[in-house]
Protein backbone atom coordinates (compact mmCIF):
# COMPACT_ATOMS: atom_id res chain seq x y z
CA UNK A 1 0.00 0.00 0.00
CA UNK A 2 2.83 2.39 0.63
CA UNK A 3 4.31 1.70 -2.41
CA UNK A 4 1.25 2.87 -4.12
CA UNK A 5 0.69 6.11 -1.96
CA UNK A 6 4.72 6.86 -3.06
CA UNK A 7 3.90 6.41 -6.87
CA UNK A 8 0.61 8.79 -6.16
CA UNK A 9 2.61 11.00 -4.82
CA UNK A 10 5.21 11.12 -6.96
CA UNK A 11 2.83 11.29 -9.93
CA UNK A 12 0.37 14.73 -8.50
CA UNK A 13 3.52 16.53 -6.44
CA UNK A 14 5.92 16.04 -9.29
CA UNK A 15 5.09 14.49 -12.83
CA UNK A 16 1.76 16.95 -13.38
CA UNK A 17 3.01 20.13 -14.18
CA UNK A 18 0.26 22.12 -13.74
CA UNK A 19 -0.16 20.40 -10.07
CA UNK A 20 3.34 22.32 -9.85
CA UNK A 21 2.47 25.39 -11.35
CA UNK A 22 0.01 26.51 -8.41
CA UNK A 23 1.91 24.80 -6.04
CA UNK A 24 -0.11 21.58 -4.66
CA UNK A 25 1.43 18.87 -2.41
CA UNK A 26 -0.29 15.64 -1.47
CA UNK A 27 -0.03 15.86 2.10
CA UNK A 28 -2.75 12.70 3.36
CA UNK A 29 -3.28 9.28 1.59
CA UNK A 30 -5.80 6.95 2.78
CA UNK A 31 -8.00 4.52 1.62
CA UNK A 32 -10.40 6.16 -0.59
CA UNK A 33 -9.25 9.74 0.77
CA UNK A 34 -6.76 12.17 -0.15
CA UNK A 35 -5.69 15.75 0.77
CA UNK A 36 -3.73 18.43 -1.04
CA UNK A 37 -2.24 21.44 0.16
CA UNK A 38 -1.63 24.73 -1.25
CA UNK A 39 0.21 27.38 0.26
CA UNK A 40 -0.78 31.32 -0.39
CA UNK A 41 1.21 32.62 -3.05
CA UNK A 42 0.39 36.34 -5.34
CA UNK A 43 -0.38 34.50 -8.73
CA UNK A 44 -3.32 32.96 -6.96
CA UNK A 45 -5.60 35.97 -6.52
CA UNK A 46 -8.81 36.46 -8.31
CA UNK A 47 -10.38 39.77 -6.77
CA UNK A 48 -7.88 41.92 -5.39
CA UNK A 49 -10.46 44.33 -4.07
CA UNK A 50 -11.71 42.04 -1.55
CA UNK A 51 -8.94 40.25 -1.84
CA UNK A 52 -9.78 36.67 -2.48
CA UNK A 53 -8.48 33.66 -4.30
CA UNK A 54 -9.55 32.94 -7.20
CA UNK A 55 -12.13 30.33 -7.89
CA UNK A 56 -10.10 28.91 -10.37
CA UNK A 57 -7.78 27.57 -7.81
CA UNK A 58 -10.17 25.98 -5.78
CA UNK A 59 -11.74 24.25 -8.64
CA UNK A 60 -8.21 22.85 -9.70
CA UNK A 61 -7.07 21.66 -6.33
CA UNK A 62 -10.88 20.28 -6.10
CA UNK A 63 -10.51 18.11 -9.41
CA UNK A 64 -6.91 17.09 -8.06
CA UNK A 65 -8.07 15.82 -4.46
CA UNK A 66 -10.92 14.34 -6.07
CA UNK A 67 -7.91 12.77 -8.00
CA UNK A 68 -5.78 11.27 -5.85
CA UNK A 69 -8.76 10.10 -3.69
CA UNK A 70 -10.00 8.04 -6.30
CA UNK A 71 -6.04 7.06 -7.31
CA UNK A 72 -6.03 5.31 -3.94
CA UNK A 73 -8.76 2.82 -5.07
CA UNK A 74 -7.84 1.48 -8.29
CA UNK A 75 -4.44 -0.79 -9.15
CA UNK A 76 -1.33 1.03 -9.67
CA UNK A 77 0.81 1.22 -11.74
CA UNK A 78 -1.76 0.44 -14.91
CA UNK A 79 -5.37 1.74 -14.12
CA UNK A 80 -5.81 5.83 -15.05
CA UNK A 81 -8.32 8.42 -14.27
CA UNK A 82 -9.92 11.19 -15.89
CA UNK A 83 -12.56 13.76 -14.99
CA UNK A 84 -15.85 13.52 -16.91
CA UNK A 85 -17.74 15.89 -14.33
CA UNK A 86 -17.37 18.65 -11.44
CA UNK A 87 -19.29 20.61 -9.66
CA UNK A 88 -18.13 23.11 -7.42
CA UNK A 89 -19.88 24.99 -4.82
CA UNK A 90 -18.45 28.09 -3.58
CA UNK A 91 -19.41 28.84 -0.29
CA UNK A 92 -16.93 31.94 1.21
CA UNK A 93 -14.40 33.87 -0.57
CA UNK A 94 -11.04 32.04 -0.01
CA UNK A 95 -8.35 34.17 1.95
CA UNK A 96 -5.13 34.66 0.70
CA UNK A 97 -3.48 31.62 3.11
CA UNK A 98 -3.04 28.20 2.56
CA UNK A 99 -5.79 26.23 1.30
CA UNK A 100 -6.33 22.50 1.80
CA UNK A 101 -8.76 20.65 -0.05
CA UNK A 102 -9.70 16.75 1.08
CA UNK A 103 -11.51 14.42 -0.62
CA UNK A 104 -13.32 10.93 -0.15
CA UNK A 105 -14.56 8.35 -2.57
CA UNK A 106 -18.26 7.86 -1.94
CA UNK A 107 -18.65 5.00 -4.86
CA UNK A 108 -15.58 3.40 -6.30
CA UNK A 109 -16.97 1.62 -9.29
CA UNK A 110 -14.86 -0.90 -12.01
CA UNK A 111 -15.69 1.72 -14.59
CA UNK A 112 -16.71 5.12 -12.95
CA UNK A 113 -15.44 7.07 -9.20
CA UNK A 114 -17.37 9.12 -7.43
CA UNK A 115 -15.64 12.22 -4.70
CA UNK A 116 -17.01 14.19 -2.53
CA UNK A 117 -13.97 16.93 -1.84
CA UNK A 118 -14.29 20.26 0.56
CA UNK A 119 -11.82 23.06 0.84
CA UNK A 120 -11.02 24.82 4.39
CA UNK A 121 -8.39 27.29 5.17
CA UNK A 122 -5.24 24.78 7.23
CA UNK A 123 -5.94 25.04 11.02
CA UNK A 124 -9.67 25.92 10.02
CA UNK A 125 -10.86 22.03 8.97
CA UNK A 126 -15.18 22.95 9.85
CA UNK A 127 -15.14 26.27 8.11
CA UNK A 128 -15.49 24.74 4.27
CA UNK A 129 -14.24 27.48 1.69
CA UNK A 130 -16.30 25.64 -0.87
CA UNK A 131 -17.51 21.73 -1.51
CA UNK A 132 -17.38 19.70 -4.95
CA UNK A 133 -18.57 16.43 -6.26
CA UNK A 134 -16.34 15.38 -9.59
CA UNK A 135 -16.77 12.02 -11.17
CA UNK A 136 -14.10 10.36 -12.82
CA UNK A 137 -13.68 7.52 -15.86
CA UNK A 138 -11.70 4.71 -14.80
CA UNK A 139 -9.86 3.01 -17.18
CA UNK A 140 -8.86 -0.26 -16.40
CA UNK A 141 -5.27 -1.92 -17.63
CA UNK A 142 -6.83 -5.29 -17.45
CA UNK A 143 -9.73 -6.60 -17.50
CA UNK A 144 -9.52 -8.14 -14.16
CA UNK A 145 -12.14 -6.62 -11.68
CA UNK A 146 -10.83 -4.19 -8.89
CA UNK A 147 -9.21 -5.45 -5.72
CA UNK A 148 -12.11 -5.02 -3.42
CA UNK A 149 -11.77 -3.32 -0.20
CA UNK B 1 -6.49 49.13 -8.64
CA UNK B 2 -9.80 50.13 -8.87
CA UNK B 3 -12.05 47.53 -10.97
CA UNK B 4 -14.78 50.46 -11.90
CA UNK B 5 -11.95 52.25 -13.16
CA UNK B 6 -9.92 49.33 -15.14
CA UNK B 7 -12.98 48.20 -16.52
CA UNK B 8 -14.15 51.88 -18.03
CA UNK B 9 -10.72 52.30 -19.62
CA UNK B 10 -11.23 48.61 -21.03
CA UNK B 11 -14.73 50.08 -22.72
CA UNK B 12 -13.12 52.97 -23.75
CA UNK B 13 -10.55 51.10 -25.42
CA UNK B 14 -13.06 48.45 -26.37
CA UNK B 15 -10.24 46.28 -25.02
CA UNK B 16 -10.80 42.88 -23.06
CA UNK B 17 -7.72 41.87 -22.11
CA UNK B 18 -6.88 44.46 -20.56
CA UNK B 19 -9.54 42.90 -17.64
CA UNK B 20 -6.88 40.30 -17.04
CA UNK B 21 -5.13 42.59 -14.99
CA UNK B 22 -7.68 42.28 -12.24
CA UNK B 23 -7.03 38.49 -12.07
CA UNK B 24 -3.65 37.37 -11.32
CA UNK B 25 -4.51 33.80 -11.28
CA UNK B 26 -5.86 33.78 -15.12
CA UNK B 27 -3.34 35.88 -15.78
CA UNK B 28 -0.55 33.05 -14.28
CA UNK B 29 -2.06 30.57 -16.29
CA UNK B 30 -1.82 32.66 -19.83
CA UNK B 31 -5.61 33.53 -20.53
CA UNK B 32 -6.03 35.93 -22.96
CA UNK B 33 -9.17 37.40 -24.84
CA UNK B 34 -9.66 39.06 -27.31
CA UNK B 35 -12.64 40.22 -29.73
CA UNK B 36 -14.12 37.29 -32.40
CA UNK B 37 -17.38 38.59 -34.39
CA UNK B 38 -18.08 41.21 -31.96
CA UNK B 39 -18.15 38.27 -29.54
CA UNK B 40 -15.84 37.76 -26.28
CA UNK B 41 -13.89 35.00 -27.07
CA UNK B 42 -10.98 33.81 -23.83
CA UNK B 43 -7.95 32.16 -25.03
CA UNK B 44 -5.53 29.53 -23.00
CA UNK B 45 -2.08 29.23 -24.17
CA UNK B 46 -0.72 26.20 -24.45
CA UNK B 47 2.02 25.81 -22.26
CA UNK B 48 4.04 22.96 -20.78
CA UNK B 49 2.91 23.86 -16.85
CA UNK B 50 -0.57 23.24 -17.83
CA UNK B 51 -0.28 19.66 -18.40
CA UNK B 52 -1.97 17.61 -16.18
CA UNK B 53 -1.57 14.14 -17.71
CA UNK B 54 2.46 13.66 -19.39
CA UNK B 55 1.70 10.58 -20.29
CA UNK B 56 -1.32 11.24 -22.44
CA UNK B 57 -0.28 14.89 -22.87
CA UNK B 58 -3.36 16.28 -21.73
CA UNK B 59 -4.27 19.38 -20.31
CA UNK B 60 -5.13 19.49 -16.57
CA UNK B 61 -9.19 19.99 -16.03
CA UNK B 62 -7.84 22.13 -13.53
CA UNK B 63 -6.67 24.82 -16.24
CA UNK B 64 -9.48 24.08 -18.07
CA UNK B 65 -12.07 24.90 -15.35
CA UNK B 66 -10.24 27.86 -14.73
CA UNK B 67 -10.55 28.89 -18.58
CA UNK B 68 -14.12 28.82 -18.24
CA UNK B 69 -14.60 30.81 -15.46
CA UNK B 70 -12.75 33.65 -16.29
CA UNK B 71 -14.51 33.78 -19.65
CA UNK B 72 -18.15 33.44 -17.74
CA UNK B 73 -16.65 36.77 -15.15
CA UNK B 74 -15.00 38.68 -18.57
CA UNK B 75 -18.10 38.28 -20.39
CA UNK B 76 -20.39 39.09 -17.86
CA UNK B 77 -18.52 42.15 -16.52
CA UNK B 78 -18.31 43.50 -19.94
CA UNK B 79 -22.06 43.58 -20.27
CA UNK B 80 -23.36 45.40 -17.05
CA UNK B 81 -24.01 48.42 -16.85
CA UNK B 82 -23.37 49.51 -13.38
CA UNK B 83 -20.22 48.31 -12.04
CA UNK B 84 -20.50 44.80 -9.96
CA UNK B 85 -17.50 42.39 -9.19
CA UNK B 86 -19.24 38.69 -10.05
CA UNK B 87 -18.65 36.44 -6.92
CA UNK B 88 -19.06 32.78 -8.24
CA UNK B 89 -21.75 30.87 -6.34
CA UNK B 90 -21.01 27.41 -8.41
CA UNK B 91 -19.07 26.31 -11.27
CA UNK B 92 -20.20 22.94 -12.55
CA UNK B 93 -17.84 21.44 -15.11
CA UNK B 94 -18.54 18.99 -17.83
CA UNK B 95 -15.58 17.26 -19.61
CA UNK B 96 -16.35 16.35 -22.85
CA UNK B 97 -12.78 15.54 -24.52
CA UNK B 98 -9.29 15.74 -23.05
CA UNK B 99 -7.57 18.37 -23.68
CA UNK B 100 -4.85 18.69 -26.55
CA UNK B 101 -1.30 20.41 -26.19
CA UNK B 102 -2.58 23.38 -28.37
CA UNK B 103 -4.37 26.62 -27.71
CA UNK B 104 -8.12 26.24 -26.05
CA UNK B 105 -10.57 29.03 -26.74
CA UNK B 106 -13.74 29.91 -24.63
CA UNK B 107 -17.03 31.53 -24.92
CA UNK B 108 -19.84 32.10 -22.56
CA UNK B 109 -23.38 33.07 -23.17
CA UNK B 110 -25.64 34.86 -20.57
CA UNK B 111 -28.42 32.78 -20.11
CA UNK B 112 -29.79 35.15 -17.51
CA UNK B 113 -28.98 38.48 -15.76
CA UNK B 114 -31.04 39.07 -13.26
CA UNK B 115 -30.91 41.83 -10.46
CA UNK B 116 -28.41 39.36 -8.09
CA UNK B 117 -27.83 35.98 -9.87
CA UNK B 118 -26.25 35.50 -13.51
CA UNK B 119 -26.07 31.82 -15.04
CA UNK B 120 -23.80 31.87 -17.63
CA UNK B 121 -23.27 28.48 -20.26
CA UNK B 122 -19.50 28.58 -21.35
CA UNK B 123 -17.81 26.28 -23.50
CA UNK B 124 -14.25 25.39 -24.27
CA UNK B 125 -13.22 24.19 -27.97
CA UNK B 126 -9.82 23.55 -29.48
CA UNK B 127 -9.11 23.72 -33.20
CA UNK B 128 -12.95 22.72 -34.24
CA UNK B 129 -15.44 24.79 -32.32
CA UNK B 130 -18.02 22.28 -33.22
CA UNK B 131 -16.31 19.90 -31.00
CA UNK B 132 -16.14 21.53 -27.72
CA UNK B 133 -13.92 19.51 -25.01
CA UNK B 134 -15.86 21.38 -21.78
CA UNK B 135 -18.63 22.94 -21.11
CA UNK B 136 -20.05 24.59 -17.97
CA UNK B 137 -22.67 26.33 -16.16
CA UNK B 138 -21.96 29.11 -13.87
CA UNK B 139 -24.20 30.68 -11.29
CA UNK B 140 -22.58 34.29 -10.25
CA UNK B 141 -23.75 36.33 -7.54
CA UNK B 142 -23.93 40.11 -8.61
CA UNK B 143 -22.71 42.56 -5.72
CA UNK B 144 -23.00 46.31 -6.47
CA UNK B 145 -19.34 47.75 -6.32
CA UNK B 146 -19.19 49.79 -3.15
CA UNK B 147 -18.65 53.26 -3.10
Amino acid sequence: MEAKYQLIRTFFDEDIPFNKLVGMKVTVLGEGHAAIRVPFKPELIGDQRRPALHGGVLSALIDAAGGAAAFTRVNLPGDTLSTLDMRVDYLRPAKLQTVIAEGHVSRMGNRVASVDIHCYHEGEPERHLATGKAVYNVRRSSTDKPTLQ
Amino acid sequence: MNLANVLEQAKVASDPQSLLQCFPYAQALGISASWDNEKLVAHLAFDQHIIGDLGAAALQGGAISTLLESTAVLSLLWSVEKIQMPQFMNHSVEYLASGRPKPTHAQAEIVRHGHQIANVRTIAWQGDRSAPIAAAHTHVLLVPESK
